[in-house]
């Protein structure tokens, strides 16, 4: 019973902009609210469709239409942006719940809120806010009374997933030395395969076609 | 409008095919200058294209005779960096990807699995050549 309910709440799940404001070449990926985030919107003006957002969400929440052929948007909640973005807006899935499961606010006064929780009832929660400091902090945080596993949340680092990437992109290509390195150490190879200053296209051997 | 997100593996591979494609078009070119050059002889209302095409074939192959090797090279430098790129492109989702395949050393094993492909490519391209064209296999380049 507890298992639906949060796992209807997976879908609509928000990571936080620092995990996934990353992937899109497009940048499509837009984060709101600084500095305390309300998760992310996608521009869906900016996006191509490449759909590298959903490879990259842990949680699987960014989904395609595929129903649509033609013109399928990459879809994910809102967190109620219109709602949320006026003074005292709260999103339809806080302000529906009837028992307080789903609450919204500040992410720090929720922190503040799970951990009193924690601490409050010994032995009803399984010891940890998931979210508070996963993939660098969650938008969405959970307390839960059964293992996080059970109910989809995986097992994730403190790092955000795209660090490792991110860091070997950048030491590899900034100011685009390796590639220039490259190109210079190649060009380098061939002006001395071809004995120095000779064309390598002067070579028949080159053109392609061979004539013997 | 320009969206860039130099931060995105998917957008230095897209980037890297891009240029690559028209790096590619340009190796191409001098082959197709050499069918045509002198004959360019459209029918019709073409005909006045003649001059201008004969044009382009001239200078630009007269271009590309001296710079062809800066295409080589870039062509195997683009080459290198998207097919490195494609392994870190899977690094960006540590839980859908299997633990074995989950180091920084993924850019590499694909640049040298791409590598190793590479070769063999090269000679089954050769042989569909040579055997359909009815040219001469080119053992030149395959023997050491």
């Amino acid at each position: 019973m507890e298992l639906t309910r949060r796992n209807f709440f997976k879908f609509m799940g928000a990571a936080t902009a620092t995990a996934t404001a990353l992937p899109s070449p497009a940048g499509a990926w837009e984060s709101k609210a600084p500095p305390d985030p309300y998760g992310c919107l996608v521009d869906i003006t900016r996006c191509v469709g490449c759909r590298y957002c959903m490879v990259a969400c842990p949680f699987e929440i960014p989904a395609y239409e595929y129903d649509d052929p033609i013109t399928p948007r990459v879809m994910k909640c809102t967190f109620c942006y219109d709602i949320i973005s006026k003074q005292g807006g709260v999103p339809g899935c806080a302000a529906i719940c009837p028992t307080e499961a789903i609450i919204f606010g500040r992410r720090s006064d929720l922190l503040t809120v799970a951990k009193k929780r924690l601490r409050e009832n010994p032995g009803k929660y399984i010891d940890h806010v998931y979210g508070e400091k996963e993939t660098w902090g969650t938008s969405w945080l959970y307390i839960s009374s059964v293992p996080f596993e059970q109910v989809s949340l995986p097992v994730l680092n403190d790092t955000p997933s795209p660090r490792l990437a991110e860091t070997i992109q950048h030491s590899l290509f900034s100011y685009l030395w390796s590639p220039i390195a490259l190109f210079g150490a190649l060009g380098a190879v061939m002006y001395k395969a071809n004995g120095g200053g000779k064309k390598p296209t002067d070579r028949p051997a080159d053109k392609p076609g061979g004539e013997k | 409008m320009i969206y860039w997100n130099i931060n995105s593996v998917l957008f230095e591979v897209a980037m890297c095919v891009m240029v690559y494609l028209n790096v590619l078009y340009l190796e191409f070119f001098p082959i197709v200058a050499e069918q045509f050059k002198g004959r360019v002889n459209l029918p019709g209302i073409f005909a006045r294209l003649n001059n201008i095409l004969e044009t382009i074939l001239r200078v630009g192959d007269a271009i590309l005779d001296k710079t062809m090797w800066i295409l080589i090279i870039l062509g195997v430098v683009l080459s290198w960096m998207h097919q490195s790129s494609l392994g870190s492109l899977m690094l960006i989702a540590p839980t859908k990807l299997h633990l074995l395949w989950y180091t920084p050393i993924l850019p590499l094993l694909f640049l040298v699995s791409a590598i190793a492909v590479g070769y063999p490519m090269v000679v089954f391209e050769t042989t569909l050549v040579s055997s359909s064209l009815n040219l001469d296999p080119e053992m030149n380049i395959l023997s050491p």
